[in-house]
């Protein structure tokens, strides 16, 4: 009885092993890619809150108030969903679905467009509408199909099909912090006032925001692609070191389990040879 | 000369931050220079070459999309690529330029024409730049 719990134990120790050699391998693979993709993050950065900066600018300058760009008649709401492209990343993918589904825009009229492999999986079989333009893995995104994207998006805005756009995306924070997050990106923010006064706009204002529009969608869309592919790694660096902690904590535990019960077998072993001399 | 702010930033990073005394850029209205005290402006960039002087030094640039803001804050330049001319890989651009005629070949619709049309001029650009 007790040699065949060690060999339970011993194949349960295997196969923790080997699950725990692909976890390593995983969080190496993360670790290399979350630097990289930090770093691009991280460059993009000044570029984001320019792009804000100046599209407030324009909102703030331009006579606008007949534009088709600030009369958002349509209801309807296109959520941008940013997740990642594969699973054992933690609560990273969960925590963007979660986010969508708590946005206040989810009680009206919406539709999803998802960026991602998991995001896609999950979203087209929500019953939700999609924005479909099938499945786009986030690895595979370059800055140009963002801008070609943000220039669809802008034809839509343009032609009444979406009144707003919501981006949802994790913000990279630090290694061990992503936030998901969402933006409003559409319409555009017209708050704040702003340190042009009377620019000159070389062309008409809507001219003008016809062009700037597509490439201030897309450059966002960029940003959030670039911040929630580090996120990405970030959670599943973070995911795969806590699963090789839990590992070797179990692999420790078996072993302990392992080497009572083969000390139990000598013993009674040895107890069984001594009775038996006795008996002689 | 007087010198003004200037920030150009690209998804790929800050190219540049710090002062300049001219920048002349081509927006979709035609070529601006723009010097210190220059009159508040919003301009959307075109393909085109860019030059800033500063400290009697001009570099040439390339840039392609995105826009222009000037104000007495400064000069804020936002724009999808920018690269300057000696750091631009000529034979990337040879590459992309052929890419895009054999895209304008086999381009049927007019919005495909226009797509490979924008990667042509923006490969031709960066190939002009890189002599200057």
């Amino acid at each position: 009885m007790a040699g065949a719990s060690m060999n339970d134990i011993k194949a349960r120790m295997k196969s923790v092993k080997s699950t725990m050699q692909i976890t390593k391998a995983m969080e190496l693979v993360a670790t290399s890619k979350l630097r990289r993709a930090k770093e691009r993050a991280e460059r993009a950065r000044p570029y984001r809150e320019l792009l804000a900066k100046a599209i407030g600018d324009v909102m703030g300058a331009a006579a606008l108030s007949d534009s088709p760009w600030a009369k958002t008649e349509s209801k309807k709401t296109l959520i941008i969903a940013v997740a990642g492209d594969r699973g054992l990343a933690g609560g990273y993918n969960a925590n963007v679905y979660r986010t969508v589904s708590a946005l206040p825009d989810t009680s009206g009229e919406y539709a999803i467009l998802p960026l991602g492999k998991k995001s896609y999986d999950h979203f087209s079989h929500r019953g939700v509408e999609l924005f479909d333009l099938g499945v786009l893995a986030v690895a595979d995104i370059g800055v140009g199909d963002c801008m070609s994207l943000g220039k669809r998006i802008a034809e839509l805005l343009k032609s009444g099909s979406f009144g707003r756009v919501v981006l949802v995306y994790t913000e990279f924070r630090s290694m061990i912090s992503q936030i998901p997050t969402s933006e409003i990106i559409f319409p555009l923010a017209d708050g704040e006032p702003t340190a042009l006064r009377d620019p000159i706009v070389a062309e008409e204002p809507e001219e003008f925001l016809d062009k700037v529009v597509p490439d201030y969608i897309g450059g966002a869309l960029w940003c959030a692609v670039l911040e929630a592919s580090a996120s990405e790694s970030g959670a599943r660096r973070t995911a795969m070191n806590a699963a090789n902690k839990n590992a070797t904590e179990m692999i420790d535990t078996l072993m302990l389990k392992y080497n009572r019960a083969r000390q139990s077998v000598i013993t009674q072993e040895i107890t069984e040879i001594v009775s038996g001399a006795e008996a002689l | 000369m007087r010198e003004f702010h200037l920030k150009i930033a690209t998804p790929d990073g800050t190219e540049y931050d710090g002062p300049a005394e001219s920048l002349l850029i081509k927006t979709t209205d035609g070529d601006v220079e723009i010097l210190a005290g220059h009159t508040d402006l919003l301009a959307s960039v075109a393909t085109g070459r860019v030059r800033i002087l500063h400290a009697g030094a001009q570099r040439f640039a390339s840039a392609s999309g995105g826009f222009i803001s000037v104000s007495k804050e400064g000069v804020s330049l936002v724009t999808t690529t920018f690269e300057f001319a000696d750091e631009i890989d000529v034979k990337r651009a040879e590459a992309a330029k052929e890419r895009a005629e054999e895209l304008l070949r086999q381009a049927k619709s007019d919005a495909e024409i226009g797509a490979a049309q924008a990667k042509l001029s923006r490969a031709l650009n960066r190939i002009k730049v890189s002599s200057l």
